[in-house]
């Protein structure tokens, strides 16, 4: 691997990006949880929905934090590295991420304040519609930027200008490019399951040290619940998402796969070592005709390999390979959790069931694993576009020099390692602590809830303590 | 149709940059004033009247960026790498600043030591990176073929600096008028001195800045009347941006100018953005610009006039952009 400025802008950009969605990925799925748990508690008075939202937006306030300022780095770093492509794609990609800060960033900022702070200054109402429209800023972010990113992996709705400039002509096209409505939903619902998941494992770690704590049995209960339902749905969703990579980008399925040759019957392997000097399979353990079926839905299928196409055409392939099926084990360990779960919940004993939750307890970095990972498959296997067909990676670094760019990346790497680990440590010094906690904050003299930011602050900023 | 969209789009990043010079920098303010206060419960105080508005202004940031990639996506393209480094640290500056709000409350002893660090350390080093970016960005970048092909410290001068040091005193200003806004007592009292100071160190490098300006672009003080001032740009503003040092001078001299600079009324606000304000100029330039006065708009803490009525000229007789 030669490190000039075009290899470490590419390593600064996964870095950066892989290491923001990870908070996205999981305030997504947490904020819904949050609307509701107070939408539960306004509605029936359970005192545990409460206490159980006022221990999560702790949790959440911390990740949006590093979230919002992860996510400003993006939002320039595409200019610092990638100034050929802004040039070239921001009349398409441009407006879709003005949308997104207009209609999503300041619906979060703005409703935020209110939902962090506003617990004792606001009434019920006003509150819960905060937190529902939080949940929704979250949910409209993640709309614009995977139309964003889904136009760059299948562009439709645009011409070619004679100067190499991209141009919409059909909005509706660009937007709902076709592989965006399928790709949202996976996101989506990766989201919901990456929080059900850190959830669990919250409550399933307290259940272990307190088999009788109300408000982590049920946690726990939603917490199954939620990835019982959507696990078995990521896992169509995301065949759904396979058969369009295999319509719009064919290398990057073979190289999903692993296909080098492209013949009718292709064998599933299962594990493979992949090698793109000997454009072959070093060794393989695969199950013969499943590879078509799976990837057509016909065993018959004729499906394109890697050789179709030219050798700077392909995508580099073992990662590919292996980050798929990192991905798509842990969907599989996680549908068998829901149905471990599940059948726990039927039969009673869950808050007893030390093994499930141990498991449970394990599971817990899952999502964020296999969101990764999905992400990797994603970007890397579209490799060597930027945007799929029309602009190369290589051909779209900013006029930077590697001496910079790496010096950058040296202080993104001990920046984020600084940052992620002390926001890891918080984070599971309140889990360990678990919901209880915040109910002694609760009821001691001060007036705030124990999400409250700014439990140091007077009432009105303006009134001396 | 006759919607001028350069134009509308212009005025919308002017006023997301207005928003976020205004906004963030009260919040940066606070930071930048963080290692002068008398008592921790002090800082937690004036950490805590900004925690619950940061996110929302730093949104503007985003906008600024964002509208910039939209709108004006050759300005985009050609400003960020030509100020790599300066936007790079201003990242990193932010995030550790953003981060110690929550960090901070959950931190133990040590670690809240290092959080308040963070915070005052960051607001202070990204406020420095803007100054520099905007120096930068007013004191031109060199492009070929619509990107930047300069050298990466081009950003890095006398001048720049000068204006890093004016955007700190605004900051601090800007964030001691809302200390004496949103607080009573010590505090209020502590911060009504720190404006003290910040009036006249923002109203000194205000016009120190507004006459290094002129030495910078020439052709601005030609139109002010200044007509002592005009110098070939090759001798004149190059010269003044490394007085010193000939060896940098050699360096600039062979390089062929395609500059494109720009001065316009709202250079003084944060750069990226505020190059959409000069952008469609560079279809204008053979239109003869007015010079025109902004009528200081009063602040509570005034240190955003002080950034308006700074450079006024819409000039670019000297340049008409990337040719």
């Amino acid at each position: 691997m030669h490190l000039d400025a075009l290899m470490l802008s590419r390593l600064q950009f996964a870095f950066t990006i892989a290491f923001h969605i990870i908070f996205p990925s999981f305030t997504i799925g947490l904020a819904s949880f949050l609307a509701v748990l107070e939408g539960l508690w306004l509605a029936t008075r359970n005192e545990a929905f409460k206490l159980l939202y006022l221990f999560w937006i702790k949790i959440f306030a911390i990740s949006f934090g590093m979230g919002v300022v992860t996510g400003v780095v993006m939002s320039y770093e595409i200019g610092t590295n990638w100034s050929v492509y802004s040039a070239a794609a921001a009349p398409v990609i441009g407006p879709l991420l003005a949308f997104e800060v207009l209609t999503a960033f300041f619906l979060e900022a703005s409703f935020l304040g209110v939902m962090l702070f506003g617990w004792r200054r606001v009434g019920p109402g006003l509150h819960v519609t905060a937190t529902v429209l939080v949940a929704i800023g979250t949910l409209v972010s993640a709309f614009w930027i995977v139309s964003a990113n889904s136009w760059m992996q299948a562009p439709s709705g645009y011409v070619r200008l004679a100067n190499g400039m991209l141009r919409a002509v059909d909005w509706g096209q660009v937007i709902f490019s076709p592989t965006f409505p399928v790709r949202f939903v996976h996101m989506v619902l990766a989201a919901f399951l990456t929080t059900s998941l850190v959830v669990g494992a919250a409550s399933a770690w307290r259940l272990l040290k307190a088999p009788d704590e109300e408000e982590s049995r049920l946690a726990m209960k939603m917490a199954i619940g939620m990835f019982a339902i959507v696990a078995p749905l990521q896992v169509l969703a995301g065949d759904m998402s396979g058969k369009q990579v295999l319509q719009f980008q064919p290398a990057k399925l073979a190289a999903i796969e692993a296909f080098w040759e492209t013949r009718p019957g292709q064998a599933f392997h299962i594990v493979a070592w992949p090698d793109r000097a000997a454009a072959s399979n070093r060794w393989e353990v695969s199950i013969p005709k499943l590879g078509s079926l799976i990837t057509a839905g016909d065993a018959a299928a004729q499906v394109k390999g890697l050789k179709a196409f030219a050798p700077e055409d392909r995508p580099p392939v073992a990662l590919v390979f292996w980050a798929f099926r990192l991905m798509v084990g842990l969907g599989l360990a996680m549908i068998g959790l829901g149905l471990w779960g599940g059948l726990l919940c039927w039969r009673g004993g869950l808050a007893r069931a030390r093994w499930f939750l141990r498991a449970a307890v394990a599971m817990g970095p899952a999502g964020f694993v296999a969101v990764i990972s999905g992400w990797v498959v994603a970007e890397v296997g579209r490799q060597p576009y930027v945007i799929y067909g029309l602009l190369r990676t290589a051909d779209a670094v900013s006029p930077v020099r590697a001496a910079d760019v790496s010096a950058s990346l040296i202080a993104f790497l001990a920046v984020y390692a600084l940052i992620f680990s002390a926001g890891v440590v918080y984070i599971l010094r309140l889990i360990a602590e678990g919901p209880l906690a915040g109910a002694a904050e609760a009821a001691s003299i001060t007036p705030r809830p124990p999400g409250y930011a700014l439990a140091a602050a007077p009432d009105d900023p303006g009134e001396r303590r | 149709m006759s919607l001028d969209l350069p134009l509308i789009w212009a005025a919308i990043l002017a006023i997301a940059v207005m928003m976020y010079v205004m906004l963030d920098g009260f919040d940066l303010g606070v930071g930048i004033l963080f290692p002068f206060t008398g008592s921790p419960a002090e800082r937690d105080l004036m950490m805590a009247s900004v925690a619950p508005v940061w996110d929302g202004n730093e949104t503007w940031l985003v906008l600024g960026g964002g509208g910039l990639f939209a709108a004006f996506p050759f300005a985009y393209a050609a400003l960020l790498p030509a100020l790599y480094a300066p936007v790079i640290v201003m990242l990193l500056a932010l995030i550790l600043r953003g981060v110690a709000f929550e960090f901070r409350l959950r931190a133990r002893a040590r670690g809240k030591a290092l959080w308040t660090a963070a915070f005052a350390a960051g607001s202070l080093v990204a406020t420095l990176a803007q100054g520099l970016v905007l120096g930068g960005f007013i004191q031109g970048v060199t492009l070929k073929d619509g990107q930047f092909a300069g050298d990466p410290w081009d950003w890095l001068s006398p001048y720049s600096a000068l204006v890093a040091a004016g955007l700190v005193a605004g900051y601090a200003l800007l964030g001691a008028g809302w200390l004496v806004w949103r607080t009573e007592g010590e505090l209020q009292a502590r911060a009504r001195r720190w404006a003290w100071i910040a009036v006249p160190a923002v109203a000194v490098l205000l016009a120190v800045v507004s006459f290094a300006t002129l030495l910078v672009h020439p052709e601005v003080a030609a139109r002010w009347g200044w007509r002592g001032c005009r110098r070939s740009p090759s001798s004149g503003w190059r010269a003044w941006r490394w007085p010193p040092s000939a060896s940098c001078a050699a360096r600039t001299a062979g390089r062929s100018p395609a500059r494109w600079w720009s001065s316009s009324p709202a250079t003084w606000a944060w750069p990226p953005a505020s190059s959409p304000m000069s952008y469609p100029m560079r279809w204008t330039s053979g239109r003869r610009p007015t010079p025109t006065m902004r009528s200081p708009c009063c602040w509570w803490a005034g240190a955003s006039c002080c950034r308006r009525s700074s450079a006024t000229a819409c000039g670019s007789t000297g340049s008409s952009g990337a040719r």
